[in-house]
């Protein structure tokens, strides 16, 4: 007999002695889809209050001993609603479970607070624990991509362990940060999701509109993810879950280098074209043309790849363990992960560990009080700076390794590049990042529908980072000393929430609910760092005191405080018509008195027309309800100390005496500066159609921001380059819809499917109040925020056009621009909007076919349009550096006679263009097949269940992007360029 | 029930009570300062030094002063380069070069402007020597942040207080209002100083002096000069010459002022610091790598990286390889070889010819073929064409070029580490340069017998040895003469495009020296001012665009 069986019996004699006792019967029974009637195996038939429980055999019938008559049987399947069935005597049963996706009785987390599916007002997000876990990514947030509607992630690089952020509904602010508020379990966080288990979330609830924002007041108009984990809920009994999965990660759309692959003649080809033109046929005889060795090689045929070279499959581990349960009184969860994520460049990689505990226990009916914490250890490899870079740069007609098959340090002696597998050896950037979140509460039920909690909760993070540059890397030449830098951040962060909450049935017709807070939270950030050079061995960042030289020592404080009040009322009436009050008055410390304080109100009504009588008889729609609201929401993602007219600290030295001086800042600090606001007003239709076979939520949203916060450019005669001023209102309408679709259910076989789409546009509606653009800014009245203002390409100049070339000083193979105002002068007047670095509209599909005991499921996301400024597509067609590599793109010939790419060597202008590129892809997120195995099986050795399965990641990725990931465009390429992991994984799913 | 009520209001008054505590809402960043420290004499010592140290930019800004001159030329065709060095039509207002010029400089002058205001006697701690010294330097610093604005962007906006408000709308002040405005303050100033600074880098009244005689003849060639203007100015470079204490005196040695290790010498008045110290090194001085080429790069075999012997060159101005036929007689005039460092000895030890003599540039006179045995043998000329051309198919010309050039040498800086930031001092006004442009103002004034004396000071000192020093002495002299004698004295050091342009040679002599300009053919009177930069027309009513640009 297992352990966990042990434990089981132990509990199952401990928590529920009377059933010993009892009479036994045996109740038999069949378990339907309730739309197709199909039969279903595997679903689980449990007994209330106990851990006894059966599923149905092949046929989807069950037979079950039950101890008394008026035991009540919970009837569960994955993917279908739970349904409780009281026996009252019966013996035989009849159970019909709906697709969950009718499921009206959902929760939705709102913020101090939960509400029902069918009574929520706002327009709200959500992501199951289930979903996350499934689609296997190591940041969570990556998770939202494609799958909840009006959600825009930008991941910051390829890297393990890499940035990411999120847009909702499109950018308000101009110059502040347009990241959502996350606020996990009752915690706002700074630092989004990357710390978290995906295992470990039991749901994701984005909000989007400002009438649900509303309720975090002053740090809402981006929009509020709430995280919640797997807390202590009431789960009775012992549950054990285990997953664990391994991946193998390749890389996949390596960019076409010139002479890749073994090619090497297409890259001496290109050098003699590029040689030839920019610095004459003679120029070939030059001794850093090629030098002896390079000859040699291409003498032999000797190429490498330096891409390839470099790189290597990496790995992806994971390991989770979870268990919860609890008595009448108390109830706990536990669980514990391990990610291991390994890439593909030297030593990057990314590791996780984290642990969670909930507790909570129930003193009385009226008194209840827990704690949740979670623990999260993150260490990042940042690999090292370069090798990629260098990787391709350096042509194929070098060799990482002399003649005797060691590494050599200098690969290209006439270029100053050196051996990215040595750099990978020789630099190391690390970061231990700690996070923590800790949060009590007790919660006192004086009298029916009252409550009243009291809340602490108390997040600390420190993290250090380290970097060492040794001698024989790229910055150190192998000629200057060793380098380490350290800096050590951290953050500590309190929030004491009073929440007041009643609840009254007035009668059966009028239902309020109202709920009141009171809210104090501090966030304190300090740190320090330093840097060492001339190290005299081997310490990392362990010993910058043996350091010749000690610079950059800094350290700073900082704080900010908040203090809200906030009350919010929803009112149901014959649950046909809902009604949501709220009103949040925010004080902050970053704004000067008598600004400090805002008020956030906000309203919404949902009309359930289902339940009107008029449609009660319209049988082909089965849910009908419309949201209309409207609120006002502030922005509180400013700097602590915007109001402040900070000076900069500059050096000096007067002979040999250093000294420190004080300039002004670049920014002027205004002490006039008032809260941002955004209002927005949203309508959405949520519906049912064909017994819930196909649902939907379709939104209409149009805000507007207010008094926004705008660093305005001034001219630099003023000694500062820009000030802080309430200027402007800015925009954003969009669409987003929601569709869910049984295609096919059957007994053996069915095809579901999800889609999302969104669509917002931004714009810019008045700047100073006068509707006149800011050229300065680049800010112009009906465009986007963020617009890329520069020339036009309109091709290259091809040689019947060599006359005309010559009026711009450019001649045939240039880069052709437009010349807007075609007075042969090409300056800032012939600049214009290119577009804007924000998709068109997104899209999401989802597929899950399930046959039998197997499950297949189809990720596709879609980004359509948007112009990027993208630095990697510039450097590696624009440069013509005579001694490094570029993309293998049609540039000009007189043969081609490319429109789009210059002619190699011709030194032109205006090369800038093509870094703007388009940001349009649609790719295979995720493929996954697995299978479950049947539960007769499974049940003779305790488990309850169990499935197996195979998936892959970014299989497939359509785009024009020269690149290797579209989805990373405008990736930061000194020190955040990554290749593009294709993910192959095995898992395993247990639950004991 | 009314005792949960009670508890209710219990609880509801608790919470209600800690409304009071609106010091919670009381931001705390001891990390940050602001411009209240200003107030504060110390906070105004500070921000004196932030403003010499913005000066590191107005000298490390080469584009603006060695492009489209007649000593240095561009190397590529790369829209910068061939910008400034070339004057061809794409030249205009988005040039990112004079965004950056025209920020620091206006942040120089309203730096000033709030120190001038702020500081007064009244300042806690304040004496009034001390207040003297500030101002002073103050005054002195704002006023050399308007002459590089003015003669680079012509009548520009003059402020003199602390500006509280955001300027959005401006007048372009004449040029004449800027310069007697200058003039005026720098007289004011004259005597407050001491004749050379007891610290390396502050300003002297020596310093005074010169700028204020270079003000002076600067005017004098313009349509508003004053009748007296030569004469001031050479009786302010007079001042600095004569004066009583002799702090400032010509070293003996031409090679000797720039000694590494005799940095901020008796000749240097006043030199941009640096320092090896990594904390206030900042960017460094970018000279000591900027006219030479990179021979680790071209030659790896033969050199290896090591700042003893050779710098980390970026090659980003190229030295005209007619500025070498300016030394007419190199063996004689010490400062061709103090200038140009010629042989370039093997420092690789893997090389087999490992302390030979590797690269070898004779000097340029030098036609008897002698290769002194060296691994490669590069002569000023080759088939009647200058070889020490970079390679280029800018013109025909240039595509034998040998894409190697003898090295400055006069900025050798050993102290830094390779490709680093470079350590030594960067010297802005030096006694050679005063004598020079005191020789200029007495040309102006029509006194030629002291112009040529102290053209031929500088001459004497230059010699190789004192035997020759009489064949060093001209007996002429000439605007184009003292041009060329610049040339040589001061090459690589500050602002030719600015000397050129004072003394009206700018097209002359650029269109005649500088082939890549000669190519484009489109310097005019117009160049003579910068574009100002459209991002600023963009941020400001008032600021017209100069004449030829867009």
């Amino acid at each position: 007999m297992s352990l966990i069986n042990k434990i089981k019996i132990c509990l199952w004699i401990l928590l529920l002695p009377g059933f010993l006792f009892a009479q036994q019967r045996v109740i038999t029974g069949t378990v339907k889809d309730a739309i197709s009637q199909e039969t279903l195996p595997g679903a689980s038939i449990a007994i209330k209050g106990t851990t006894n429980g059966v599923v149905t055999d092949i046929n989807g019938k069950f037979s079950i001993k039950v101890q008394t008559e008026n035991t009540i049987l919970l009837v569960s399947f994955i993917g279908y609603e739970l349904q409780q069935i009281a026996l009252d005597g019966k013996q035989t049963l009849d159970i019909l479970l709906k697709p969950s996706s009718m499921n009206l009785n959902e929760v939705v987390v709102i913020g101090y607070g939960t509400v029902q599916k069918k009574d929520l007002t706002g327009s709200v997000g959500t992501l199951s624990g289930k979903d996350l876990v499934k689609v296997m990514n190591s940041n969570v947030t990556e998770s939202l991509n494609g799958r909840v509607s009006g959600v825009v992630v930008t991941k910051s690089s390829n890297r393990p362990g890499a940035d990411m952020s999120i847009q909702i509904r499109g950018l308000n602010s101009i110059n502040f940060s347009n990241e959502p508020l996350y606020v996990i379990d009752g915690v706002p966080s700074y630092s989004g999701m990357q710390f978290l288990n995906p295992s470990d979330i039991e749901s994701i609830d984005i909000l989007k509109d400002a009438s649900s924002c509303a309720i975090y007041g002053s740090r809402g108009s981006n929009g509020v993810v709430i995280v919640t984990t797997k807390g202590a809920n009431k789960t009775k009994g012992f549950n054990i879950e285990y997953s664990g999965s391994y991946g193998v990660k390749t890389p996949t759309r390596i960019p076409d280098m010139i002479g890749n692959m073994g090619n090497g003649d297409e890259y001496v080809d290109y050098r003699i074209a590029l040689w030839k033109k920019k610095y004459g046929d003679a120029s070939l005889s030059r001794s850093d043309f090629l030098t002896a060795d390079e000859k040699r090689r291409i003498k032999n045929g000797e190429y490498y790849d330096w891409i390839r070279e470099l790189s290597n499959p990496g790995s992806v581990t994971s390991h989770s363990i979870s268990s919860s349960g609890g008595s009448d009184n108390t109830s706990y969860t536990f669980g514990f992960g391990y990610l291991n994520d390994k890439g593909m460049i030297g030593n990057e990689g990314y590791n996780r560990i984290t642990a969670n505990v909930g507790l909570e226990h129930r003193f009385s009916k009226k008194v209840k009080t827990g704690i949740t914490s979670y623990i999260s250890n993150n260490n990042t490899d940042f690999g090292a700076s370069d090798a990629l870079m260098n990787a391709y740069l350096i042509p194929p007609i070098e060799s990482p390794y002399d003649q005797d098959g060691n590494l050599v340090f200098i690969v290209q002696p006439t270029s100053s590049k050196i051996n990215p597998l040595v750099q990978i050896q020789n630099n190391k950037k690390q970061e231990e990042a700690f996070f923590s979140n800790f949060m009590g509460f007790i919660d006192y039920a004086p009298i029916e529908g009252l409550s009243l909690k009291s809340q602490i909760a108390y997040q600390y993070q420190t993290n250090l980072y380290g970097e060492w540059i040794g001698k024989y890397t790229q910055q150190k030449g192998g000629v200057n000393p060793e380098e380490a830098y350290r800096s050590e951040n951290r953050s500590k962060n309190w929030v004491w929430d009073n929440i007041l909450s009643y609840k009254k049935q007035f009668n059966e017709n009028n239902k309020l609910e109202l709920t009141g807070l009171y809210s104090m939270q501090k966030d304190v950030r300090e740190g320090s760092s330093m840097r060492g050079e001339g190290l005299p061995y081997a310490s990392d960042w362990h010993a910058i005191q043996t350091a010749e030289k000690i610079s950059d020592v800094t350290s700073y404080y900082t704080e900010s405080s908040m203090m809200s009040y906030m009350a919010r009322a929803n009112y149901t009436f014959s649950d046909k018509y809902l009604l949501t009050f709220t009103g949040r008055y925010d004080g902050t410390s970053r704004l000067k008195s008598p600004n400090q304080w805002g008020f956030m109100p906000s309203v919404a009504l949902g009309w359930q027309i289902k339940q009107e009588e008029f449609l009660k008889s319209v049988e082909f729609i089965s849910n009908l309800k419309l949201r209309l609201s409207w609120g006002k929401t502030g922005n509180n993602n400013l700097t602590n100390d915007i109001t402040w007219t900070k000076l900069n600290l500059s050096r000096y030295s007067f002979g040999s005496t250093g000294a420190n001086g004080f300039g002004i800042g670049s920014n002027k600090g205004n002490n006039d500066l008032r809260w941002e606001m955004t209002s927005e007003y949203n309508a959405g239709l949520d519906f049912g159609f064909f017994k819930e076979r196909l649902t939907g939520t379709l939104d209409l949203y149009s805000r507007t921001t207010d008094g926004l916060i705008f660093s305005r450019s001034v001219s630099s005669i003023n000694g500062y380059n820009s000030v802080y001023q309430n200027i402007g209102t800015t925009s954003n309408k969009g669409i987003e819809l929601g569709l869910a679709s049984v295609n096919i259910s059957q007994k053996d076989f069915s095809w579901r499917t999800k889609l999302n789409f969104s669509l917002n546009r931004n714009k810019i509606i008045d700047l100073f109040g006068d509707k006149t653009d800011d050229l300065g800014n680049r800010w112009f009245i009906g465009q986007p925020i963020q617009v890329i203002y520069d020339f036009k390409q309109i091709g290259i100049w091809q040689a019947d056009e060599v006359d005309e070339a010559a009026k711009y000083g450019q001649s045939v193979g240039h880069i052709r621009v437009q010349d807007v105002n075609e007075d042969y002068v090409l300056d800032e007047k012939d600049y214009q909007i290119i577009g804007s670095p924000m998709p068109d509209w997104t899209a999401g599909m989802n597929n899950t076919f399930n046959y039998k005991q197997f499950d297949l499921s189809i990720d596709v996301f879609a980004r359509i349009g948007g112009v990027y400024n993208d630095e990697f597509a510039y450097m590696f067609t624009a440069w013509d550096n005579e001694h490094w590599n570029k993309i293998n793109v049609p540039y000009w010939t007189a043969e081609n006679g490319s429109d789009k790419y210059q002619q190699v060597g011709a030194q032109s202008y205006y090369t800038q263009v093509l870094g703007k590129v388009s940001g349009t892809f649609v790719k295979v997120q995720n493929i996954t097949l697995g299978y479950s195995f049947s539960p007769k099986v499974l049940s003779r050795i305790h488990i309850k269940d169990a499935r197996i399965y195979t998936s892959v990641q970014n299989p497939f990725t359509f785009t024009d992007y020269i690149g290797s990931d579209p989805e990373i465009i405008g990736e930061n390429v000194s020190t955040q360029l990554s290749l593009y992991p294709m993910t192959t994984s095995v898992g395993i799913k247990l639950n004991l | 029930m009314i005792k949960n009520i009670k508890k209710i209001l219990i609880i509801a008054v608790a919470i209600l009570a800690l409304q009071s505590c609106t010091d919670f809402l009381v931001m705390d960043n001891p990390s940050a300062v602001t411009d209240d420290f200003y107030n504060s004499k110390s906070g105004q010592e500070k921000l004196l030094t932030d403003i010499y140290s913005k000066y590191r930019d107005v000298y490390n800004t080469g584009e603006l002063q060695y492009y489209g001159t007649d000593l240095y030329m561009a190397i590529t065709e790369s829209p910068n380069e061939r910008m400034f060095n070339g004057y061809d039509n794409s030249f205009n207002s988005t040039a990112g070069v004079i965004g950056g010029y025209w920020s620091n400089l206006y942040k120089i002058v309203q730096e000033s402007n709030i120190l001038l205001t702020r500081s007064q006697l009244t300042t806690p701690e304040m004496n009034q020597a001390d207040y003297n010294s500030i101002t002073a330097q103050a005054r002195f610093l704002r006023a050399l942040g308007y002459y590089y604005l003015v003669e680079t962007f012509g009548p520009v906006p003059l402020y003199t207080t602390e500006q509280t408000s955001i300027i959005t709308e401006v007048v372009r002040n004449p040029e004449e209002e800027i310069y007697n405005f200058m003039i005026t303050e720098l007289k004011t100033i004259e005597n407050s100083l001491p004749q050379r600074a007891a610290e390396a880098g502050r300003i002297s009244n020596s310093a005074v002096l010169h700028l204020l005689g270079k003000l002076y003849l600067t005017r004098a060639y313009k349509p508003f000069a004053k009748p007296t203007d030569y004469a001031d100015a050479a009786a302010s470079f007079e001042k600095i010459i004569k004066s009583t204490g002799q702090e400032h005196v010509l070293l003996k040695k031409f090679a000797d002022v720039f000694n590494e290790n005799n940095q901020n010498n008796a000749e240097v008045i006043w030199a941009i610091q640096y320092g090896t110290d990594k904390n206030y090194v900042g960017g460094g001085d970018p000279q000591q790598a900027q006219f030479g080429f990179n021979n680790v790069a071209l030659e790896p075999d033969m050199f290896i990286k090591k700042q003893s012997d050779y710098s980390a060159m970026n090659r980003n101005y190229w030295i005209n390889p007619r500025v070498h036929e300016l030394f007419t007689n190199p063996e004689i005039d010490s400062r061709y070889d103090a200038t140009f460092l010629r042989e370039l000895y093997i420092n690789n030890p893997d090389n087999s010819d490992y302390g030979k003599l590797g690269l070898y540039f004779p000097r340029w006179n030098d036609e008897s073929g002698d290769t002194k045995n060296a691994s490669k043998y590069y002569p000023f000329k080759k088939d009647g064409n200058y070889l020490w051309y970079p390679q280029s198919t800018a013109l025909p010309v240039l595509l034998n070029g040998s894409d190697r050039m003898p090295i400055m040498n006069k900025f050798k800086d050993t102290k830094m580490i390779w490709g680093g930031p470079g350590s030594r001092e960067d010297i802005v006004f030096r006694l050679a340069d005063t004598y020079l442009l005191c020789a200029e103002a007495y040309l102006g004034a029509g006194d030629v017998a002291n112009a040529l004396a102290k053209v031929n000071t500088v001459r004497r000192r230059a010699a190789t040895n004192s035997t020759n020093t009489a064949a060093m002495e001209l007996s002429s002299i000439t605007l184009n003469v003292i041009m060329d004698e610049r040339g040589r004295e001061l090459l690589g050091e500050h602002d030719r495009w600015f000397d050129l342009k004072r003394t009206g040679l700018l097209i002359t002599r650029t269109l005649d020296y500088n082939i890549l300009t000669a190519k484009y053919h489109n310097l005019n009177a117009n160049h003579l001012l910068r574009p100002i930069p459209q991002d600023e027309r963009n941020k400001v009513k008032g600021l017209d665009q100069n004449q030829g640009y867009n």
